[in-house]
């Protein structure tokens, strides 16, 4: 473990969470430095004083009331799944199943299914933008074998192939794949791009339900989501899925895992892909986003892909250590005041340049992600100055340029929201809110001209896109469970082989190849 | 009933029993839980209302999800880790600027005891109110890793798991946290009249 000095130590010190080393090294600053030990002494102080806060008491027993929300949840859930079932019925000749549990049997409490209603129908699009939403998307790139030229984008229709969204009435490899893999721990989907999803997306407000259906495949949850929200959701829908729709021409291959968040985060997948030469570049948590969100992400991952598309090597970033403070949460949120390394602008661009890749691009590469949102999110922080620091921390790096560029284009399109005084109080970067309606369409039109490419862009390669989606309901994968460990590394590059047989993904040890083959 | 009367169930146990069809099992997990999710979510939701209803949802969401539960952190971390979402997920609804904010520190509840003596109770009020004044002011972000770790004492690695962050986030985080509201203390000592205005955005 690193024993360079960051003041972080001291809350670690504090709280008692730092090895020996780490205390050593904390110890020898406390001597050293009075005023080190006076904030020490301090926090401490207001430790105390936080844990001397009265305790809030519930009133009321929830037992209760928690066991007759879920029997009601679960009658809505065993009608939303009649509902879908129709719906998959009329619109899709293929389910993917991913889940082929229901919650009811997987807790314990059968129920009678209720007759479908309007209030189910909402519930339909609600709960199927929570479950769409609840995901984490890590884009990884398959940089192995990358061609250095030549037009090796493959159609739409690829990867649609099981999506039920066109008229294709042969199962794919890939979904074949995934009903073999149903009852297994480790869950394949088809390769899909999200552009593709959207295009078959119409107005009616089922079209969430569709969403979900085709990106998850499984029974929608339905508490989480009121019924404003789903009508909030599906009246803003239309507008902008048609705009996103453009976005289809930014097909490009996408391989689709489930995994238990956990298995996620350990090391032995991180292994796997390392081996098969898949390195990560690109880091979102989207839990809990608006399904625009994992849109634009999505799609601002492949902007950033088709920007580095000419280079052979990327940093490689820890899975692990994310762009946290790129989730929604902190989106959603004000920037503190000594967060320098951040900059947010709320409600349409959200530019991030954060350690990570400032570590990075010591390594001679830097990845500069530009996340564009959409609304309906209206709270605006902007700190020019600190953006404008950030990038010119990173200087030397052509993204970063690119970066500095994308901010001088904002300006000019009046995106950027210069801050308020008068609301500013003492945190100069909380500014005013801006009126959202005025700004929506600069940000529409932004975002599908910052999307849109270039001829000479499209012929560039795009390298397949590995999204892993975090699910809690995929179990977790066993330590000792070699099998299924050896099987991720087995069904990746042929999962990215059918998307795009040009971009072969061949382990880096054939040996191992080879054992894992004996192993299965 | 053979087992003891004075036997308390361990939450694996409870668990299991919820999974064989046992409601009184969860039943039990609620009330084990209920206050202190609730202490915890009123702290980071400033709003006892909410805080209620984001309580009950967390316990039904995770009734569903029980069996994906695999005992890889306490029930309690995951239970909250639902918790968290559900609560983050309300707030941004909610937005606080949008909306009447409790005033944290009038809390019946937290009115001191009658055998204290009229001093304590007033110095002990004050500092509630200063401090969750101060903790009013923070960020969403830093309100809850400071909640969790200060008020609910979670570990760096429980921490980890609820925020879904790599413990050097956790560290850092925290760090940045406590530093905030050590300022906002301080702003708010040298501004008294602040304390009982409503908190910034």
């Amino acid at each position: 473990m690193s024993t360079n000095w960051s003041e972080d130590y001291l809350s670690g010190y504090l709280d008692d969470e730092l090895s020996a080393t780490e205390k050593t090294v904390v110890e020898e600053r406390l001597s050293a430095d009075p005023q080190l030990l006076a904030l020490l002494r301090s926090l401490a102080e207001q430790r105390d004083l936080l844990r001397a806060q009265p305790r809030v008491h519930l009133q009321r027993d929830l037992s209760a009331s928690v066991l007759d929300s879920h029997q009601v949840s679960l009658a809505n859930a065993a009608a939303v799944t009649d509902k879908s079932r129709d719906l998959n019925m009329s619109n899709r000749p293929h389910r993917s199943r991913l889940n082929a549990t229901p919650p009811e049997a997987r807790t314990g409490y059968a129920l009678s299914q209720s007759t479908g209603t309007n209030i189910q129908q909402w519930k339909i699009a609600g709960s199927a933008l929570i479950t769409l939403a609840a995901c984490l998307l890590l884009v990884v790139i398959n940089v192995s074998s990358l061609p250095d030229g030549g037009e090796t984008r493959p159609t739409v229709n690829a990867f649609l192939s099981g999506s039920g969204l066109v008229d294709d009435q042969t199962p794919s490899t890939s979904e074949e794949q995934l009903e073999r893999s149903a009852e297994s721990q480790l869950q394949l989907v088809d390769g899909r791009d999200h552009g593709d999803i959207l295009s078959g997306l119409n107005d009616d407000r089922q079209d969430a339900s569709k969403l979900a259906e085709t990106w998850f495949g499984n029974q929608p949850e339905t508490e989480l989501v009121s019924n404003s929200a789903a009508q909030q959701s599906a009246e803003t829908q239309p507008a902008v899925t048609s705009e996103l729709r453009s976005l289809e021409q930014w097909a490009s291959p996408i391989v689709m895992v489930r995994m238990n968040p956990v298995d996620i985060q350990n090391q032995w997948v991180q292994q796997v892909l390392d081996e098969l030469g898949i390195r990560i570049v690109g880091n979102k948590n989207l839990m809990g986003a608006h399904p625009l969100l994992v849109d634009t992400t999505l799609a601002s991952f492949k902007l950033m892909l088709r920007r580095i598309g000419g280079q052979q090597s990327l940093a490689m970033l820890d899975p692990t250590h994310e762009f946290a403070d790129l989730s929604p949460f902190v989106i959603d949120d004000h920037v503190a005041a000594d967060d320098s390394n951040d900059s947010h602008l709320q409600d349409g661009i959200a530019i991030q340049a954060s350690d990570d890749l400032a570590s990075a691009d010591q390594n001679g590469q830097a990845i500069c992600l530009v996340s564009i949102e959409l609304p309906p999110f209206n709270a605006q922080i902007v700190d020019e100055a600190a953006v404008n620091q950030t990038i010119e921390a990173a200087v030397g790096s052509p993204l970063m340029s690119q970066q500095q560029s994308e901010l001088s284009n904002l300006r000019e399109r009046d995106l950027l929201v210069e801050p308020d005084t008068t609301l500013a109080n003492d945190d100069s970067r909380i500014v005013a809110e801006s009126d959202s309606d005025q700004l929506k369409p600069k940000i529409h039109n932004h975002l599908f001209e910052t999307l849109d490419v270039t001829p000479q862009d499209a012929k560039k390669p795009v390298r397949s896109l590995l999204v892993i989606v975090a699910d809690e309901r995929v179990p977790q994968v066993a330590p000792s469970n070699e099998d299924q460990k050896n099987r991720l590394k087995l069904e990746l590059p042929r999962m990215f082989d059918e998307m795009n047989p040009s971009q072969q993904v061949q382990p880096k040890s054939r040996a191992k190849e080879s054992k894992d083959q004996d192993l299965q | 009933m053979s087992e003891p009367i004075n036997k308390i169930p361990k939450d694996e146990e409870l668990i299991q029993s919820t999974l064989m069809g046992d409601a009184d099992a969860y039943g039990q997990l609620v009330i084990r839980y209920q206050q202190r999710l609730y202490n915890s979510l009123v702290q980071l939701m400033r709003d006892t209302i909410e805080a209620e209803d984001a309580t009950q949802e967390a316990f039904v969401l995770a009734l569903r999800k029980l069996d994906s539960f695999r005992g890889q952190s306490s029930f309690f971390t995951w239970l909250y880790r639902i918790a968290f979402n559900s609560a983050v997920s309300r707030m941004r609804k909610k937005r606080p600027d949008l909306t009447s904010h409790q005033d944290m520190s009038k809390l019946e509840e937290w009115k001191g005891s009658s055998s204290e003596l009229p001093e304590d109770r007033l110095n002990r009020e004050e500092n509630v109110l200063l401090v969750q004044t101060a903790l009013g002011r923070l960020n969403e972000e830093h309100r809850a890793i400071l909640v969790l770790r200060e008020i609910d004492e979670m570990s760096y690695e429980d921490l980890s798991r609820v925020l879904d962050l790599p413990i050097g986030t956790v560290r850092s985080r925290l760090h940045r946290a406590r530093l905030q509201l050590k300022q906002e203390i301080e702003f708010l000592m040298n501004h008294p009249k602040q304390s009982t205005t409503s908190s910034k955005k």
